[in-house]
């Protein structure tokens, strides 16, 4: 057979046309997308944090000052869902397009086209949300659990909440589904799993995890508009439902979902921390077995967010055990980072800093969530601040700390610059110090009884109150140091060598600093 | 990616152009099977406790991710192969075996590198011949691709058009892994 046509079929694999705007939105390069998404995560943690910021003038001193109720709680609803599918999600998505094809010798992600929708999507949904702040009636005030019957009472911004979590979750699910298949299909030839830097396993592992239990979420809200407009009654007990399955079904996958939000972390960590102590990462296979028990362990613990909701004895008992049990798996871990750096030669460069403090700091919210494991006392710390206190010490400097300490280990990558040190240090210093006087006091306040998503108080929680202002106040403000760091990083510096750090190890510290836009240039070679 | 040129026949240069990545088509299968597994059972659980728009979206996303992992997996297998001989050049493209077949008269026939327009993005390189142009090694690096270049015109072009047979210049094997 002879052909003799022009051939078009590759035509894809060519970079996106030329223009600012082109390039943006039609671009399918993994790393070009790593940076959207980080961009946008960066974006919506200030737009979250704007958030955290009215809460916090709000509760500066007791009574009520700034706002009224209905916008305070609307305020604490929009900051969770920001901050969770909008700030953090998006920011390891965008770690993950980058660094997992540079890490496992691939030259892109799987399905480029579909990584370009999976963005797109994602400010798509949070038009859709955050347009409700101007609805008759304000933006979902219920919780970002969305409790029914009180989700049922939003008014205008209740079909817009459930729609924007059904495309942020489109979003989720196809950024995990391209994950999965660059993983499994794109790796170099002798990069086997047990090779994979645990960047990798901890977002294969994370994958898993969203594939699993985003059409839980799909399906709850779905109920929700459905009892709501369509005259089913799966959480109406007037109808015969259980509004209590919804609980059930949310921690379903609600509680997955706050380890989809950790494992990269511990991912990211595992990276930084041999690089900068200049030792292999102590334990490798028991880091891998450990993240995948952590995961399998997120199915079974949900009952412990509702403790209160009345259960019977042998259900509470199964779930502070099973909850309990996670203390081991991620024991594991911070041993094996101490480990790690044990009789390390240690240099402490922001990054390193970063994630000294994440392994710290996050283990002070782990043993409150062991703390909070317990039934008996989750009875008597349920719904306070106590509970705030923990989930920020995870999610903040767990989960953020180790984003950060993620952007100043890669930025040179990235860019081809050093970034600035000393300015890289305070930053670190400010956001250490801050971060700690805001959510610190915290568990004293849920110790002393005070209920969260309140915007009035006992004048008994007057000082902490005031004290955790001034360190939220603080802490953000320090973040504007953090866009300072990273412009001037993109502008110029230092410039930076391929290997960067001295102690880095992986494929993608083969590559020149900053990395071709196709990867590569040098094939890699897996040892 | 990997490129592999061959000289068995002196007179014959062939080229073999395939991804840089592994096959690994039995652990993709376990991966799949295992989140099938896993999310169907909790769909199930739900459906049968009444809960059943969860399996609906189970089903669509299991459906997604097999068809992602079953292209992915197949683009794998792609392969390009050039074949050089003394009067004409053939180029075969397909996964496995190769579906789509071209013949050019050697003496006809030239090699195009399209330098991009922009250092971030690739150039493209074709082999053309009265008209008509088939590009090559677009999933190769830029240093590969750039390399392949060389290795082609070295057979293909106006020298051996002037007689030089295919197998007359120096064999570079340009294999990368």
């Amino acid at each position: 057979m002879t052909a003799t046509t022009h051939d078009t079929h590759d035509a894809h694999h060519h970079g996106p046309p030329p223009g600012f705007f082109k390039r943006w939105l039609f671009t399918t390069n993994h790393k070009d997308l790593g940076v959207l998404y980080m961009l946008f995560g960066l974006l919506m943690f200030f737009v979250g944090g704007a958030m955290a910021m009215v809460i916090r003038a709000e509760l500066f001193q007791p009574g009520l000052n700034l706002v009224d109720p209905h916008f305070f709680n609307q305020m604490t609803t929009m900051h969770a869902l920001v901050m969770i599918f909008g700030a953090v999600m998006p920011a390891f998505t965008g770690l993950a397009n980058w660094l997992i094809p540079v890490q496992i010798g691939a030259p892109d992600m799987a399905l480029p086209r579909i990584n370009n929708w999976a963005f797109w999507l994602l400010p798509a949904g949070f038009v859709l949300l955050l347009a409700t702040l101007f609805l008759p009636g304000g933006a979902p005030a219920g919780g970002w659990t969305m409790y029914p019957p009180l989700v049922l009472q939003l008014g205008d911004s209740f079909p817009f909440l459930i729609f924007a979590v059904h495309i942020l979750g489109i979003s989720s699910i196809m950024g995990s589904i391209n994950i999965v298949a660059t993983i499994l299909n794109m790796r170099a030839p002798g990069m086997t799993l047990m090779k994979m830097p645990l960047f990798v396993w901890a977002w294969l592992i994370t994958a898993f995890l969203i594939v699993a239990v985003m059409p839980v979420l799909a399906g709850a809200v779905t109920m929700l508009l459905t009892d709501q407009y369509f005259g089913t009654s799966f959480f109406s007990a007037a109808g015969g439902g259980d509004p209590v399955m919804f609980q059930h079904i949310f921690w379903f996958f609600g509680h997955p979902e706050v380890y989809i939000l950790i494992l990269p972390a511990f991912g990211i960590v595992s990276a930084i921390i041999p690089t900068f102590a200049r030792k292999p990462l102590f334990g490798y296979s028991s880091m891998v077995y450990a993240t995948a028990s952590i995961a399998f362990l997120s199915f079974i613990v949900w009952g412990h967010h509702m403790f209160t909701v009345g259960m019977p004895l042998a259900g509470q008992l199964f779930f502070m055990y099973a909850t309990m049990l996670v203390a081991v798996p991620t024991g594991v871990k911070i041993f094996n980072w101490m480990a790690t750096m044990w009789q390390g030669s240690m240099t402490f460069e922001t990054p390193m800093l970063f994630s000294i403090a994440f392994v710290l700091l996050f283990t002070i919210g782990g043993l409150s969530g062991v703390m909070l494991a317990l039934a008996p006392v989750d009875l008597q710390y349920h719904d306070t601040y106590f509970v705030v206190a923990h989930f920020h010490y995870v999610l903040v400097t767990g989960a953020v700390f180790s984003i950060m300490a993620a952007v100043y280990f890669w930025l040179p990558k990235w860019t081809g610059n050093m970034y600035d040190e000393k300015l890289g240090k305070w930053h670190f210093w400010l956001s250490t110090i801050t971060v700690n006087v805001l959510f610190f006091p915290q568990h004293f306040l849920g110790l002393a009884g005070m209920p969260r998503r309140i915007p009035d108080y006992a004048v008994q929680f007057a000082e902490f109150n005031m004290i955790s202002s001034i360190g939220g106040f603080a802490f953000g403000l320090s973040q504007l140091l953090f866009v300072y760091i990273i412009v001037k990083c993109v502008r110029g510096g230092e410039k930076a060598t391929s290997e960067v750090w001295e102690g880095a190890r992986g494929l993608e510290w083969t590559l020149p600093s900053p990395a071709p836009y196709h990867t590569f240039e040098t094939p890699p070679v897996v040892k | 990616m990997e490129t592999e040129s061959h000289e068995g026949d002196a007179a014959v240069r062939r080229f073999l152009l395939r991804p840089n990545c592994g096959v690994y088509w039995q652990t993709t299968v376990i991966v799949f099977v295992a989140i099938a597994a896993v999310s169907l059972t909790i769909a199930t659980l739900f459906a049968f406790a009444g809960f059943w728009p969860i399996l609906p979206f189970a089903g669509l996303e299991l459906t997604a991710l097999g068809v992602a992992l079953y292209v992915s997996a197949v683009r794998g297998n792609y392969r390009e192969e050039i074949r050089v001989d003394s009067s004409t050049v053939e180029i075969r493209k397909g996964r496995k075996e190769p579906d789509r077949v071209w013949n050019f008269d050697l003496a006809w026939s030239e090699v195009l590198l399209e330098a991009s327009f922009h250092r971030w993005y690739p150039s493209r390189l074709a082999i053309r011949s009265q008209g008509n142009a088939v590009e090559l090694g677009a999933f190769l690096t830029e240093e590969e691709r750039l390399s392949l270049a060389e290795e082609l015109r070295r057979c293909i072009g106006p020298m051996a058009a002037r007689g030089i047979p295919p197998g007359g210049a120096a064999a570079v094997g340009n294999r990368t892994s």
